[in-house]
This record gives structure tokens, sequence and C-alpha cells, in this order.
């Protein structure tokens, strides 16, 4: 609501143009009670990458299974259907069954199946009616034996009862030493598989950011420092020596070189300038007012950091080929050196300090650990060599004490190129 | 008057702290300026401040990006320092109020200022001049006259009547004048 008195009115309008600086502290102050920045990006990489390789993983193990159904097993597979055998007259215990006389005249054969019997598949019932001399009595029926004492013989040509025949579907015969049901393929695990070695370069770079999630004792340099690191930049170059087995796990272990490059703002302090001009009667001379104008300068230094560390790494991995085109995931870990630091950063006391003038150890990085998956996809080009492209997700932390005034946790979003030799 | 982008306000409702650090650049001043006008010392203004901006940076999400941010920011600025002055009684004694409504006599009549008095004068000095008035002239001038209060909303917020809240205008408003008037006519 606007005043209506013209003096109200003036007064607000000059009051409204106050403006006072606030002391130096005061951000750093205020930036300790907000709550912590979400670490919004990374955390949603951090989840859908996660997300995205239980999918690979998923995909590619159903893929494998499905593919091992498609090969005949070692076992001989038979159908598990109502067996005419066991409704035929009763055996003794551990006597071996004769097949039973057939009426070729009332008797269906199941037609010769021209391809091997897929596990995935029931054989189809013949539904023509069975002759009355194979229909078993309600009597036979009860007197069958029971399914464990029965063993069959090798059955070259199947003889297929109908379902439908009345009684016929209330017995259950369990083949003995076949477990296995329809559809439900089964890897032969008892066959050893070899292994296959390779060698693995890669090279790429993308974004990276500070996690920060981190407790709330962080000192104030960590808040400024936090608000003014804008860019982050890294490249990284690895090498891995792979052996992959034919089932499709593999491990590979090699070593790593990252450079992160990253941007800070570094905020000076606020400098308050205030000058006093006195304004006076023209004609005697008299000071009729003061004012007072006062300028308030921002200062900011705009820094460029550079990290180069070196880390050895080893993984566990699943790679599955179709044709010529070979994806894999990849969850691998490690251990990371400092090779070499340049730039700037604010130290405990708020000072700008040359990374490359530490002299007081401070800052000086441990060794930090790392983790992380990769996602890729590799196409043979011939038999030796294969390109390829993957995605990599880490994290990386120090392996720091608890007075480590640089404790921090980094990730990095990257995508490589990739050339691998196989070696046999 | 600063202004605020909304790309800017987005990331600070956010969280992120960049963007409020941004903000907290473009506004600070102002917002500690309107602590000054509702606190007795600098300290007292510095932590009010702090307190505006905590405030105003969890409360940002009711903030519609239409309106005029520095307003919006105002107006938290304002209730946060009633908030501090209702916490330590520092607002207006309704009683003593009263009594000093009563005890002076009929309202004193509107000083002829000249038109260009407050154009002759700095904001800081006309701050100046406003603190140096009784707390309660001060606070009902700074919220009706300067906040743009209705005397109901200041009566309601310094837990006076509408009627106190209407004298103590006039008297703050003719202090203030008889002030800026003898500082005219002895500088000149």
């Amino acid at each position: 609501m606007t005043p209506e008195n013209p003096f109200d009115r003036d007064a607000a309008r000059l009051a409204h143009r106050y403006e006072a600086a606030p002391t130096d502290h005061a951000w750093a102050a205020i930036a300790a009670r907000l709550p912590h920045e979400p670490g919004r990006r990374l955390a949603l990489w951090w989840w859908s990458a996660g997300a995205a390789t239980l999918l690979a993983l998923a995909a590619l193990t159903a893929a494998w299974w499905w593919d091992s159904a498609a090969v005949p097993a070692a076992v001989p597979t038979v159908p598990t259907v109502s067996d005419p055998v066991a409704t035929s007259a009763p055996q003794p215990s551990g006597q071996r069954a004769t097949p039973p006389p057939i009426n070729p005249g009332s008797v269906v054969v199941a037609p010769p199946k021209p391809k091997a019997p897929s596990l995935s598949r029931t054989p189809r019932p013949d539904t023509r009616p069975l002759s009355p001399a194979l229909t078993p009595t309600a009597t036979e029926l009860e007197d069958a034996p029971a399914a464990e004492s029965i063993s069959h013989p090798p059955a070259p040509s199947r003889t297929l009862a109908s379902l439908g025949t009345p009684g016929l579907h209330a017995v259950r015969v369990e083949r003995p030493g076949v477990l296995r049901g329809p559809g439900i393929p089964c890897a032969d695990f008892g066959t050893r598989g070899s292994w296959a070695l390779g060698l693995r370069g890669f090279a790429g770079a993308g974004p990276s950011g500070r996690s920060l999630d981190t407790d709330d004792t962080r000192p104030a340099y960590f808040l400024l420092r936090d608000s003014t690191e804008r860019r982050q930049l890294s490249v990284h170059a690895g090498l891995r020596v792979e052996a992959v087995h034919t089932n499709g796990l593999f491990v590979r272990a090699g070593i790593d070189y990252a450079m992160q490059r990253s941007r800070l703002d570094l905020l000076g302090a606020t400098r308050v300038d205030t000058a006093l001009t006195q304004v006076r009667n023209p004609v005697t001379g008299a000071v009729i007012r003061v004012d007072t104008t006062t300028t308030i300068t921002e200062t900011s230094t705009v820094v460029h950091n550079r990290h180069q560390t070196l880390g050895f790494t080893g993984g566990l991995g699943f790679r599955k080929t179709f044709g010529a085109v070979s994806p894999y995931v990849v969850g691998e870990a490690g251990l990371e050196l400092l090779l070499a630091t340049r730039g700037k950063l604010i130290s405990p006391a708020e000072e700008l300090v040359d990374l490359a003038d530490d002299e007081r150890g401070w800052i000086t990085e441990r060794p930090g650990l790392y983790y992380g998956g990769t996602v890729g996809v590799d196409v043979a080009l011939n038999d030796r060599l294969e390109l390829g492209l993957s995605g990599h997700y880490d994290r990386r932390g120090r392996l720091s004490g608890i007075a480590d005034p640089l404790r921090d946790e980094r990730t990095a979003l990257y995508g490589a190129l990739n050339v691998r030799y196989r070696l046999e | 008057m600063p202004l605020a982008h909304p790309h800017t306000l987005r990331a600070a409702r956010r969280g992120e702290r960049a963007a409020q650090h941004e903000l907290y650049v473009a506004f600070a001043p102002r917002v500690f300026g309107v602590c000054l006008r509702y606190a007795s010392t600098r300290e007292e203004a510095d932590d009010w401040a702090q307190d505006t901006w905590v405030a105003a940076f969890a409360k940002l999400g009711q903030y519609r990006s239409e309106g005029d941010f520095g307003a919006w920011l105002r107006r938290v600025c304002v209730n946060t320092c009633l908030q501090h002055l209702r916490r330590g009684r520092l607002l207006v004694d309704a009683a003593a109020a009263e009594r000093l409504a009563e005890g002076t006599g009929p309202l004193p009549e509107a000083l002829h200022v000249a038109p260009d008095a407050l154009a002759r004068l700095s904001a800081a000095e006309l701050v100046a001049h406003v603190n140096a008035l009784p707390a309660g002239y001060r606070l009902v001038f700074n919220l009706v006259a300067v906040e743009g209060y209705s005397h109901a909303e200041a009566a309601e917020a310094l837990g006076i009547t509408v009627s106190t809240s209407r004298s103590q205008l006039v008297r703050a408003r003719t202090a203030l004048q008889r002030r800026l008037a003898g500082l005219l006519t002895v500088s000149l």
C-alpha cells in the first residue's frame, strides 16, 4: 500500500534505497546454517548408472539362459507327459519293465521329430481314441506301483496316450534322474570352459563434480570453495588385461590415468568505500548537507586447477558375444595416487595458496580409493581386433585421516573409445 | 534495484549454493539496510539479517516468480525483525504508548516542510534521523509510512490499537519533520 501523505511517500522512496554492507563473515555464517546442497545431478547419474548396470546385467543373463536353452543338453531329454507305460500292468518292484504289447491297429505312434527335441517344448499329445485294450481300469490305476519304483526302457519311439482318456490324467510318473521341467533350461556347469586373454586400451573425457554429501562440521572455507567451484572436466585413459571365460564372466586389471581440471571463482572480501561530499550554499558558503556515497566492490579471482592421478584397478564383469557385437558390464575398484597438482586453493586460514608451493603439508593428498561401473560394447573388426565405446561412472574418496582438511569425494562420468586386442 | 534472474531463483530453490550466494550478493546490502532500520545495534541487525536469509531460502518455494523478489524479500525481512522484536519484548508498550499519546495533548499540526526537503537528504541520513526517533514512533513510521502496512496491520503486528498507531504515525512524522526543518535551518 502506498502512503497517502506526500512526506511519507518521499520518505518511503528514500528509505527503500537505503543499503548497508553486511559483515564479511555473514555469508559463511548463513551458508553454515542452510541445509546441505543436494547432489542433484550427480545423485541422479549415480542411481541411473546403477539401474542401467543392473538392467544390462539382467538382460545379458536372460540372453545367456535363453541361448543355452537352445543347445541340446547331455542328459537325454524326455517329454513330461503321462506315460502309457505307467498305465500298463503293474510290475514287480525292482524288475525292469518290458514294453507293453501294442496293438498296431489301435495305438498311434508319435510322428518323428525333424530336429532335436527342445527343452522348451512339450510334445503335443495325440488325442485320438486309444484302444480299449490299453485303457486302464480303475482297479489297475489303484494298483499302479509307486513312481519311484518304475524304471523305464529307452524310448526310441514314443507311444503317447491320450490325455483325454478318463482317469489317465491322474497318473503322474516321474522318470528317475530327469528333474527338469518344461521350458526351464539348465546350463551345463559340469563342462569346463576356457579362458581367453585380451588387452584393452581406452581414453575418454567427461564432466566430474565434487560430492557435497559430507558432514556438518566443515569449516567456512569449504563452503566458500563449494559455492565457487563451477566447472570441472576430467580426462581419463586406461590399460587393462582381461581374461574372459567362455561362460561370459571376465576379470580384468590395469592402470588408470586421470587428469581433472576444475575452474574456481574465488570470491575475495567485500570492499566498502565511503566518500563524503559537502554541498554548500552558493551564496553564504555554508554547508547545507553532506552526501554519503558508499561503493561496494566484490573482487573475484578465477583459478584453473589441475590434478593428475594414477590408479591401479581390478574388476569383475560379464561379457556376451552376439555375432560381432559384444556388450559388457563391469564393476571396478582401485587405489589412486596423486601424480601432480597445479593451481590454487583456499587454505583453512582462507588464504589463496598455490598448490605448487605447499610447504605446510595441509594440501598433500593421500592415496584415494575409487570404485565405479562401466557399460560398454565392442565390435569385432576381425578375429583379433575390436573397437568399442564405453560409459564409465566412478566415485573417488581420499584415504584420509580425521584432520585432513581436503577430505572430499569426487565423482566422474565419462565416455571412452576402446580398442581391444585378443591375445589368443 | 537489483534483479533476480528466474534461472537463479530456480537454482536457489533447488538448494544450489552458488545460486543462493548470487542472490545474497545482490540483495544483502538492502536486507541489511532494512534490519538496521528496526534493530537497535549493528550487531543485532547482523543477526537478524542472517535469520532473514535463512528464512528466505527456506521459504523460497512459496515465492511466486512473477512478483518482485526484492519486495518479497523485504517482507520476509520485516517479518523476521518483528519476530525478534516480539521475542525481546521490544515492541511498543501499548500502555506506555497510550499514555504518551494522551499525555502530550492534541496531535501537533503538520509542519510545512519544503517539498524538496527529503530530496536534499541521502537515504543514510534519513534512516539516521528515523532511528533517532523514540522506539514507538520509529516502528510505526517504518511499518506504515515506509513499508506500506495499513494501520490495522501495524497495530496487530505491534500489539497496539489502531488509534494508537495513527497517533504514533502523526507524531513520528511531525518529529521527523521538525528534525529536518531544524537541521536545514541550522545549516542555512
